[in-house]
């Protein structure tokens, strides 16, 4: 026993020591919040200070300008702006727990669109309807931030699609002309396998890069089944029931076993395309309308500023596919500080403020939001409308509930390598929006 | 001297405290979760039996996960331990730089997984990657391979990481267990006229009991809860093909379906009690009693 005392004593000490840590702990909440409260009551602008959380990708890209713009905000007003840049794969998980734990911030940033329901914009995101600026929106931009009849979102951003970006020099110089059907694109594609030339470079490392694929063939699916989508996202119709989406997949598993995306695909990195096509080892990619922006970029003499896009030439596809614009900026419904963050996006809607901000983006100047400021599409974007006379609608990342393309490109993989076939690659979409739309009671 | 005496429980309640607070609670809930339909879609937590147990064995493509995990535990434990146990053996002879050997081999157990994972990206890859050049060298070009690519050698790809980064961790528990085999035993073995395999299989290696039980247990659970390795190599890729059960239950986290995802860990943490206890079970029944 006499061994025991000093254990007992120390025994005490520690838990007396953690029972005081704790109501120390306590106390200094209380302060804390006593003083946050102090502050509210004694408003001038002055001490507000309103919180912004975006994906690390969507601010200061290539710039500082978000920077830039919140401190001409604070020097003007006296209100700060707290941004807080979170990495692009947390982004959706670490905005979810925050507005799940009631830690809203005033500002968050979400894909426009359906991809703007997983945040539960009843619940979170304030009416924006009767702002000013909404009168000067395009209408891409006015249609991707309205949910349910009402504006919801502040969108500076750019409407962009998805298209086959080639090189202009290798198709001339093997007499290969855009082309209309899927029998003519095989035709061009063996013409350059023929040549030692990848016909298509793909990214096959990135699932979502695959994934990428399909969602383009949305558009074209809702053309010819007007209301597909609204079928699709009401759970009337499934996947496994529309003939475009099996008939995509078929062909385009026919010109994986042909060999059209060269040799090991699946190893290729999304870094890995710049170079491929920069160096004229690859024809055609599948890219976004500013990406042969980025190929000049880095490679200056591949003349990748003069490279042409077309529609991908599968299921009769002629549709020119796009986003709901991107991603806009959302106010918390219940925020303290919804006046502050109204005047901020009044403040970012001043055509000077809007010229600065898109001059420091170029990746985002092909469709500016807002009507002052000017257009510069880019070679790719003026031929892929061109060559789509079938008009054009959106993608499926951005019109189909629950759409994910990192999971669909999975299926595709296994597609490729012969573990699903067409319509199992289907099932199994279906099977993951069956488990969401239960979930949600639909 | 005092190896049966029971001390009070008051003890223990410190760390129960914080054990129930950070470790039970948190686990029950989980539980719980399991049996409603939590989603992100949705703020009502409902609460729906069984459903997503069946979902779960419903959907097929869940065993290609389950079976990459076991096999994964299976062959990454036993490899791990033979692996160490033979680095052990060596290292615990009288090599002249075995100081700088033991390090060697027990670096990679200090790099982060993640970090292991991107090196063998570059590593494993088809064309550019070392492996393939190396087997080009020295005239096995025949067997170079796309290593992560190829949907039926991705998940041996990333045992193979897994063994080598984590059989120094066994050679340094087994060198431990080998400093408790008394010399006198060897010494008396060799007299009798036993060769090194009789001394290895009859002396050494029930010596070793206690260290090859922790080891293979220790092997076994962090078989079972891969994760980062996986996730940095292939991320389940192609396709599907190398998903463990781990990397699953984080996808289904990512769609918003949490009490799917919950369930999925619920099943892993039932087969890991399952596992753990049997092993124990198995292994301290044989082992030698000291004193």
């Amino acid at each position: 026993m006499h061994h025991m005392k000093p254990l007992k004593s120390l025994t005490v000490a520690l838990v007396a020591l953690f029972g005081i840590s704790g109501l120390v702990g306590c106390s200094g909440a209380k302060d804390q919040s006593t003083g946050g409260d102090i502050k509210e009551q004694g408003t001038t602008k002055k001490d507000v200070t309103i919180t912004f959380v975006g994906s690390q990708n969507w601010l200061n890209k290539g710039s500082k300008i978000d920077s830039e713009l919140n401190e001409a905000f604070t020097k003007e007003t006296g209100i700060k702006v707290d941004m807080q840049v979170i990495p692009d794969d947390q982004y959706a998980n670490v905005l979810k727990t925050k507005l799940a734990s009631g830690e809203a911030p005033d500002i968050f940033m979400v894909s426009a669109g359906v991809g703007a329901q997983k945040f539960l914009p009843e619940k979170y995101f304030a009416d924006l309807s009767n702002e000013k600026w909404v009168s000067r929106y395009v209408p891409y931009a006015k249609a991707g931030s309205t949910i349910d009849g009402k504006v919801m979102g502040f969108m500076t951003w750019s409407v962009d699609g998805w298209g086959m970006l080639y090189n202009t020099k290798i198709f001339d110089k093997y007499h290969l002309t855009v082309p209309k059907t899927f029998d003519e694109f095989t035709q061009s594609m063996d013409t350059l396998k023929a040549n030692n030339i990848t016909p298509i470079y793909e990214v096959g490392k990135e699932a979502w890069h695959w994934g990428i694929w399909l969602s383009q063939m949305g558009a074209v699916a809702e053309k010819n089944n007007p209301g597909l989508y609204d079928k699709l996202n009401s759970n009337q119709i499934k996947f496994t029931d529309v003939k475009e989406f099996e008939t995509s997949l078929t062909q385009f598993k026919e010109m994986y076993d042909k060999g059209y995306f060269g040799k090991n695909p699946i190893s290729n990195t999304w870094d890995s395309g710049y170079e491929a096509m920069g160096k004229e080892q690859a024809a055609t990619f599948l890219g976004y309308t500013s990406y042969q922006n980025e190929i000049a970029g880095k490679f200056p003499d591949s003349n990748a500023n003069d490279w042409k896009m077309y529609p991908i030439p599968l299921a009769d596809n002629n549709v020119f596919s796009h986003s709901a614009g991107g991603n806009m900026r959302v106010a918390y419904k219940d925020s303290k500080n919804l006046d502050s963050v109204k005047a901020f996006f009044d403040f970012l809607a001043r055509p000077e403020n809007l010229k600065k901000y898109y001059e420091a983006r170029p990746d985002i100047q092909t469709a500016p939001s807002f009507t002052d400021v000017e257009a510069k599409p880019t070679e790719s974007g003026k031929s892929l409308v061109e060559n789509a006379p079938g008009g054009d609608g959106m993608d499926m990342e951005y019109g189909v509930l629950y759409w994910d393309n990192t999971v669909v490109g999975k299926y595709i993989q296994d597609m490729m390598l012969g573990g699903l076939s067409p319509k199992q690659v289907l099932e199994s979409i279906d099977r993951d929006r069956a488990k969401l739309f239960s979930a949600t009671g639909k | 001297m005092y190896t049966s005496k029971l001390y009070s429980w008051k003890f223990v309640l410190p760390a129960f405290l914080l054990f129930f607070a950070l470790f039970l609670v948190p686990n029950l809930m989980g539980f719980y979760y399991s049996l409603t339909n939590w989603n992100a879609m949705s703020d009502q937590v409902k609460f729906i039996g069984l459903d997503n147990f069946r979902d779960v064995f419903a959907d097929k493509s869940n065993f290609t996960s389950i079976y990459n995990t076991l096999m994964f535990a299976l062959v990454t434990s036993i490899f791990k331990a033979v692996i160490g146990l033979g680095l052990a053996l060596m290292l615990n002879e009288g090599i002249k730089s075995k100081n700088f050997l033991r390090t060697i081999f027990f670096m990679p157990v200090i790099i982060s997984n993640l970090i292991v994972g991107l090196i063998f990206q570059q590593i494993y890859n088809p064309d550019t990657g070392i492996l393939n050049g190396f087997l080009d060298v020295v005239g096995l070009g025949a067997f170079s391979q796309a290593w992560i690519a190829d949907p039926k050698l991705a998940i041996w790809s990333g045992m193979g990481v897994e063994i080598w980064k984590a059989a120094g961790f066994n050679m340094v528990i087994f060198l431990a267990g080998l400093q408790m085999v008394p010399k006198e035993m060897h010494e008396a073995a060799g007299i009798d006229g036993a060769n090194y395999w009789n001394k290895l299989i009859k002396i050494t290696i029930p010596f070793l009991l206690p260290s090859i039980t922790i080891n293979m247990l220790l092997n076994v659970i962090s078989g079972l809860k891969v994760f980062d390795v996986i996730f940095a190599l292939t991320n389940g890729g192609p396709g599907r093909a190398s998903e463990v059960v781990n990397l699953t239950v984080f996808n289904q986290f990512g769609l918003g379906t949490y009490g799917y995802a919950t369930a999925l860990s619920v099943i892993l943490f039932v087969f890991l009690i399952i596992i753990s206890i049997g092993m124990v079970k198995i292994f301290t029944r044989s082992e030698v009693k000291e004193g």
